[in-house]
Formats: structure tokens, C-alpha cells, sequence
């Protein structure tokens, strides 16, 4: 076998070239491709960091918005409880002051009409009295008492002239 | 003066004499009487001279009474 220098020497400049060659065609568009390629992965995984921490920051939204919403719907339910309670309250305090004042008319009422049965049957019976009276007087008076009435009567319009 | 005298039963001679002479003693001669017989009187005689009125009748009494009775229910 014999080594020639020459050739070994050509096949060093030949491969160098080639080497050269396809490190100018192929190396730097792959790494270019790989460049952008890696770029675009970085720009994806920035835009879904950033999609994550959008919903993130969505959910801590919705999160503080439904709280509030609950909140405020606790409070709207305390407060128309309270509310609630109060007018209640007011209505049986309303309803009691009602009854009473009702009552107190009803009592006044069958004081009144007590007072006025009373004073009716009062008069009445003043007025059977006097009728009863001047039946059995006129009944028992005789002509003897008649004259001695008159003589009362007259002496009495004798010491009043 | 116009005198009218009401009674419920006439008056006999000696109470017409003795009404009408104490009241010519006080009023004068000038006057004309007038009797009236009303059994509402029950009893005892109305005397009126003038506008004055002077009333003894038991009528008037019981009256009176009934006033006061219906008064006395009101207080």
C-alpha cells in the first residue's frame, strides 16, 4: 500500500472544502432555522406564561367579584332582614295601638250608653212616678181637701202680695 | 188689671170674698177676675195678675218633682 502525500494532501483540501462548503449551504440556515424555531418557542411560551397569568389574574377577578357579589348579597339579605324585622315590629306595634284604641273606644262606648240606659230608665221612672202620683192624689182627694187646699193655697198668695 | 184665678174644684163664696179683697187692698178696685175650673190641677189654685204668677196647684208641684227627679238622672 502505498501513501502518497499528494493525495492525502488533496483529500485534506477536498474534504476542507467540502466542510466549507457545507458549512456555508447547510450549517448557518439550520442554525438560522433552529434560531427562529427557538425564537417562536420562546415567543409561544412567553404568550402562554402570559395567557396563564391573564387567566390567572381572570380568576382572581372572578374570585373577588363573586365574594363581593356574595358579600353584597349577604348584606342585602341582612339588611332585608332587619328590615323586615323592624316592619314587623312597627305593624304589631301598629295593630296593638289599633286593638287598644278600639277597645278603649268599645269601653267608653258602654260607659256612655251604660250612663245614658240609666239616665233613660231614671227619667222613666221619674215620669211613672208622677203619673202614678197624680192619679192616686187625684183619686183620694176629696171635696173637703179640695176646699182645704184652696184655703192653703190662698193664704199662701195672700202672704206673697 | 186682668186676674185669673184657676182652680179643680170652684171656689165657694168666703175664698172668691177673701182672694178678692186682699187684692183690691193691693192693687186697687180697677180690675177684672176671671175663674177657671181645670181638674189638670189636681189640686190647690193657679193665681195670675198680670204677668205675675203665683201657682200652689198640686199639679204644678208633682211637676216640679219630675223635673227634679229627670235632673238628678242627668248629673
Amino acid at each position: 500500500m502505498n501513501i502518497q502525500l499528494s493525495q492525502i494532501l488533496f483529500q485534506i483540501i477536498n474534504f476542507s472544502v467540502v466542510l466549507g462548503a457545507l458549512s456555508y449551504l447547510l450549517y448557518k440556515p439550520l442554525l438560522k432555522i433552529l434560531d427562529e424555531r427557538s425564537e417562536r418557542i420562546q415567543e409561544a411560551q412567553k404568550a402562554a406564561a402570559k395567557t396563564l397569568e391573564e387567566q390567572s389574574r381572570m380568576e382572581q377577578t372572578s374570585k373577588a367579584t363573586q365574594h363581593k357579589a356574595d358579600k353584597e348579597a349577604q348584606e342585602i339579605i341582612a339588611a332585608a332582614k332587619t328590615s323586615a324585622t323592624a316592619q314587623k315590629l312597627e305593624l304589631l306595634a301598629q295593630a296593638r295601638s289599633e286593638a287598644e284604641a278600639h277597645l278603649e273606644k268599645v269601653k267608653k262606648d258602654w260607659v256612655t250608653e251604660k250612663a245614658k240606659l240609666a239616665s233613660e230608665m231614671k227619667q222613666e221612672f221619674a215620669q211613672a212616678v208622677i203619673t202614678v202620683s197624680e192619679k192616686v192624689i187625684a183619686r183620694s182627694i176629696d171635696v173637703k181637701t179640695h176646699q182645704a187646699l184652696i184655703d192653703d193655697g190662698i193664704d199662701a198668695v195672700l202672704k206673697s202680695l | 188689671m186682668q186676674i185669673t184665678i184657676t182652680t179643680a174644684t170652684p171656689l165657694n163664696k168666703s175664698q172668691r170674698d177673701r182672694l178678692v179683697a186682699a187684692i183690691t187692698k193691693k192693687h186697687g178696685s180697677e180690675m177684672t177676675i176671671e175663674e177657671i175650673v181645670d181638674s189638670a190641677l189636681i189640686g190647690g189654685l193657679q193665681v195670675t195678675l198680670g204677668t205675675r204668677k203665683l201657682d200652689t196647684s198640686i199639679h204644678t208641684k208633682l211637676a216640679t218633682l219630675q223635673a227634679q227627679l229627670k235632673d238628678s238622672s242627668h248629673a
